[in-house]
């Protein structure tokens, strides 16, 4: 397996080129690009700056992991405004172009988010209709939709045997699951999900997750590998079984009040501990 | 894949075990499940009957008369009368995938039990062990034969004791599954239950429960189709 984050846990104040830098020398093997966070990759972006990206990249000795985006907390395939719809799928369509100059198989998106005015069964046949779409493009640019299980932030597709029907409904080999195990919080246990949806696992984000609300700096339910509930040893196991042997990428809150890089230590070394499975 | 002579040609020299995961199922063998009277029983009748019909596409389950792959789910009161019937089907060329339910058994029950396999099929099982003692270092079975697979284990395995060369799978240091020549058939033991995993669907149990069922089905069929002598360990052509 190999070690990424993304560029949206660079320091603050932190460069682009600086930010490379600091991966490396942490042990990092990739990068998971934000579209839509930092300044570097927004949608005016042009595919020369991205090439030029992509040069300093392979230039420090990483690889693009996959290609995720910010945006769809506010423009989400599944809203009611269609204006928000398009700009959502120009997004991931945008997702798409850029994995294909990054040289990568993989994006991430958060598909679908239910609220008191959008609903459920609305949202649903929404995300799977314009998945279904989305599917054609990505299979044209051969690269994976992985959609992301924000359980508790989406609440959408809450347990792992709806979320593998929604994508028996999708129907595409180009749109599987971007697990992050630190999403599912009380609800289940990420092994199961591992276990379950095996081979459409497009990547893992990794994150510790407080199961008990309330007890972390800032209310967040999210820390540092090892620092929370998940059951490590098993999702270690889990992996194994469904032979996963693709990117893990560390999706971490920044939480270090002084000397912010370490925190990028902290978790390549957390990482490489986890891979060994030496717990 | 190999020309059946190639095949019998090898596996004059070949462990048999060696040569399973390249086979096809020969679904001219039916297979017949034979469940106890218990619902541990039922529900992994129902995994296995569900296996059989995604292999089959039918269930093939056929009249104990005629069939060669016997399924016996969860069991955890053998009596001698059925043992024998079972180990005459065995000699006559029928395998039989034994999953023991003994797991949940009290400490009398496993004892009568264990007395009839050891008695019946010279296999000595072990006090059933609860795997939640061992969570914490793996959830898992691992099968090595008919196909590598970790599959999930069934809050308590029943080892068993074997020669190293006839271990199916392991679960931590223990065996737990094994198989074993008997006659012109055998025996497959699954002291782990796989029954509900095939029911609940896990990837994982249904990779080894129709490998297993393919086994065991060849085998049968080359016995079915006569002129083959099956010894400890080895196929090897019958000189009669």
């Amino acid at each position: 397996m190999k070690k990424s984050t993304g560029d949206n846990f660079f320091p603050k104040g932190t460069t682009f080129a600086e930010g490379l830098t600091l991966l490396k020398r942490a042990g990092f093997d990739g990068i998971e690009l934000w579209l839509g966070d930092r300044p570097w990759f927004q949608m005016h972006t042009s595919d020369a700056d991205l090439r030029a990206r992509a040069k300093q990249i392979q230039d420090a000795g990483l690889v693009v992991s996959d290609i995720a985006n910010t945006l769809d907390w506010e423009e989400n395939i599944a809203s009611r405004d269609p204006a928000r719809r398009e700009a959502a799928s120009r997004h991931i369509e945008r997702q798409i172009e850029a994995a294909q100059i990054f040289a990568t198989d993989a994006i991430l998106i958060v598909a679908g988010v239910v609220s008191e005015e959008t609903p459920y069964n609305e949202v649903y046949k929404r995300t799977v209709g314009t998945l279904q779409r989305l599917a054609e493009v990505a299979a044209k640019a051969r690269v994976k939709i992985g959609v992301e299980n924000c359980n508790s932030e989406q609440r959408f597709l809450l347990s792992p045997r709806e979320f593998s029907t929604f994508l028996d409904e999708v129907n595409s080999p180009w749109v599987g699951i971007h697990l992050d195990v630190g999403n599912i919080h009380d609800t289940g246990f990420a092994e199961q999900w591992i276990e379950i949806h095996g081979p459409r696992i497009t990547r893992i984000h990794v994150k510790d997750v407080l199961k008990h609300r309330g007890r972390c700096g800032d209310q967040s339910v999210y820390t540092n590998i090892f620092l929370g509930d998940n059951n490590w040893p098993a999702i270690h196991q889990a992996m194994r079984k469904v032979n996963y042997d693709g990117w893990l990428i560390a999706e971490m809150e920044s939480r270090y009040r002084y000397a912010a890089d370490q925190q990028v230590f902290d978790t390549a070394a957390a990482l490489n501990r986890f891979i060994a499975g030496s717990f | 894949m190999p020309t059946r002579r190639e095949f019998l040609t090898g596996l004059a020299v070949t462990p048999l075990a060696a040569y399973l995961p390249v086979l096809e199922p020969d679904l001219t063998v039916r297979a017949e499940i034979w469940p106890e009277d218990h619902c541990l029983s039922a529900e992994s009748a129902l995994g296995f009957r569900q296996l059989l019909a995604s292999v089959a596409g039918d269930g093939s389950v056929s009249s104990r008369a005629s069939a060669s792959l016997i399924i016996v789910p969860g069991v955890r009161q053998l009596s001698f009368a059925s043992g024998a019937t079972l180990l005459e089907r065995m000699h006559l060329g029928a395998w039989v995938i034994f999953e023991s339910g003994l797991g949940f058994s009290t400490e009398a029950k496993y004892r009568r039990q264990a007395e009839v396999c050891e008695r019946i099929f010279d296999l000595k099982l072990l006090p059933p062990i609860k795997v939640t003692k061992h969570l914490a270092r793996t959830a898992y079975i691992e099968y090595f034969r008919p196909i590598g697979c970790l599959v999930r284990t069934f809050e308590a395995v029943t080892p068993v004791c074997c020669d190293r060369s006839e271990v199916v799978a392991k679960f931590a240091s223990y065996t737990v599954c094994t198989r074993k020549t008997i006659g012109c058939g055998g025996l497959i033991y699954l002291g782990s239950m796989l029954g509900p995993g095939l029911f609940a669907e896990e990837r994982e149990a249904v990779k080894v429960g129709s490998a297993l069922v393919a086994a065991g089905r060849n085998v049968a069929a080359i016995v079915q189709r006569g002129s083959f002598l099956i010894r400890p360990g080895l196929l090897s052509r019958d000189s009669r």
